[in-house]
């Protein structure tokens, strides 16, 4: 298999907690409603999960009603814990490197039940939004690949919080042109996989939704 | 004919032996607070008449049933994996998550992405035919394949049954690669997307039910117009596996005879997801309603709006 170029820009990272659970999908079209005119520029709307935040929902299905993009292909993947996303990007090569299409929004988010610390019986909720292209973004993929996991099991890992943290260290500082940033993705039984970014240039840095 | 896209070269089909009658899994699901939408008797005139139901065999274990004899021969032709592609539409457990982790380390392919596949229900292998023709358009080399997974356990009656449909226990696996002339060709497929369904509001299903037929329809006249063929150049259509009242609706959407669906394995194993297209043709190749030269269609439906449809040849 031939690797087709692909590059990605974190729109949005958030994590919260509240006291009780509430429909996920509603945050995300409420935060990507606030950015529709790059929203219509996707081909492809990728839910990347592990936990069901919203019982009885089929969360990519209703957020691609809610936004009225019916003519973008919905693709899904869970069961992977934090692996979910780089599955995705699997997935995205392909299709970029066929031709068949070009620009993923990947809405990838969770929520859980907090076990331990002094919130339990409280919910923890995380959402990265993240565009895959294979023509610019703020970071061009180097790399992404699967290795072994653990069998440790890993019931809590969202492949939401590798972009949480990368968002946040965005905000702290500037990262500079060509530094190279690799996330790390446990997925304890699943695997594990590593995603090596390099920094483009800050002119292809063209803002991001606003909360 | 042009080029096929790539090849069905290899494939397994695991279906447990033991039956439940649809009377007996109607009653059950009914007697725990499903609210099935026909009557014993109008679900068997569809054609139904057993539900085969695992007693032993775990998901892990179903899995490792449909994929071993694939993977073996595999490992023997030195055919190298690219990504494993899973679909299970059954809700699963917590102890239902290890599900890959012997068969790989097995195989050595632990670093090998296992993918599963969601909310395109039992049109997911059609979703994994389009996923494998983006795979192989970009791939130079003939020497990567990609493993298709399917496996279903109801637990529960709620996995037995969604209201409308009764399903089987089941797994089948294919083996993907780009060789011509070898096994089951596939040359062009297509996939419809209107995802109608995402929540139980009674208006999207009524709209559902209502439109069904519409979005296969769609599938089958794009796939037919894609190759330039037509009805008299397709012996057989392996569709899920909905029952003679559905297939019925499609025939008459299609101007298709219903004698073209294969309907060989709906009385004894009924419906189970995905396993359905790779079961229906293992057993018209098994029996010889499948010739070698023979043109067919798959076609599959995922509830809430998912429909796809390929064209294929056995070599």
């Amino acid at each position: 298999m031939n690797k087709t170029e692909m590059y990605i820009s974190i729109h949005y990272a958030e994590a919260f907690i509240s006291d009780r659970r509430q429909p996920l999908w509603e945050r995300i079209v409420q935060l990507l409603s606030a950015d529709m005119q790059r929203v219509k520029e996707i081909d492809l709307l990728c839910y990347c999960h592990q936990t069901n935040p919203d019982p009885g929902m089929i969360g990519c299905s209703k957020i691609r009603n809610e936004l009225n993009l019916t003519g973008v292909f919905p693709l899904v993947v869970g069961q992977s814990g934090s692996l979910s996303f780089t599955n995705i990007l699997t997935i995205l090569n392909w299709l970029f490197a066929c031709g068949s299409h070009r620009r993923a929004l990947c809405v990838i988010a969770d929520s859980r039940l907090k076990a331990i610390g002094a919130e339990t019986n409280s919910y923890l909720t995380q959402i990265s939004i993240v565009c895959v292209t294979e023509e610019h973004g703020d970071y061009k993929i180097e790399d992404h690949r699967k290795d072994k996991g653990s069998q440790r099991t890993c019931l809590t890992d969202s492949a939401a919080e590798p972009f949480l943290q990368l968002y946040r260290q965005e905000k702290n500082r500037a990262i500079d042109e060509n530094e190279q940033i690799t996330l790390h993705f446990e997925a304890g039984e699943f695997g594990r996989s590593e995603l090596k970014l390099r920094r483009m240039s800050f002119s292809s840095f063209n803002g991001r939704l606003e909360n | 004919m042009r080029d096929p896209l790539f090849s069905i070269i290899d494939h397994s089909v695991y279906i447990p032996h033991s039956r439940i009658t649809t009377e007996d899994a109607i009653r059950q699901v009914k007697d725990d607070g499903i609210d099935f939408w026909m009557s014993e008797s109008a679900y068997r005139g569809n054609g139904f008449e057993l539900v085969p139901v695992e007693q032993s065999l775990s998901l892990e274990q179903m899995i490792g049933a449909a994929c071993t004899p694939i993977l073996s021969r595999a490992s023997q032709r030195e055919i190298r994996i690219a990504a494993i592609i899973f679909a299970c539409v059954t809700n699963r457990d917590q102890s239902d998550r290890h599900l890959f982790a012997s068969l790989v380390g097995h195989f050595g392919l632990e670093q090998v992405p296992v993918i599963p596949l969601e909310e395109y229900g039992c049109s997911t292998v059609h979703l994994s035919f389009r996923l494998a023709e983006a795979f192989f358009a970009a791939c130079r080399g003939g020497d990567e394949a990609i493993l298709f997974v399917t496996a279903d356990k109801a637990k529960a009656s709620n996995h037995r049954s969604d209201s409308y449909m009764i399903y089987g226990d089941g797994a089948s696996a294919a083996l993907y690669q780009k060789r011509h002339g070898e096994g089951q060709q596939v040359f062009t497929t297509r996939m419809k997307v209107d995802g109608l369904l995402y929540d139980a509001a009674p208006e999207r299903i009524k709209l559902y039910f209502s439109t069904f037929y519409l979005g296969i329809r769609q599938v089958v006249r794009t796939v037919l117009g894609d190759c330039g063929m037509g009805i008299r150049d397709i012996a057989l259509i392996f569709c899920t596996n909905l029952g003679l009242q559905t297939w019925n609706t499609f025939a008459q959407v299609l101007g298709f005879p219903l004698e073209k669906f294969y309907a060989q394995t709906l009385s004894e194993e009924g419906h189970i997801h995905n396993t359905d297209i790779l079961h229906n043709i293992d057993h018209a190749v098994k029996n010889g309603f499948l010739k070698r030269g023979d043109y067919y269609l798959t076609v599959t439906v995922g509830f809430g709006g998912y429909y796809g449809c390929s064209l294929h040849r056995y070599d």
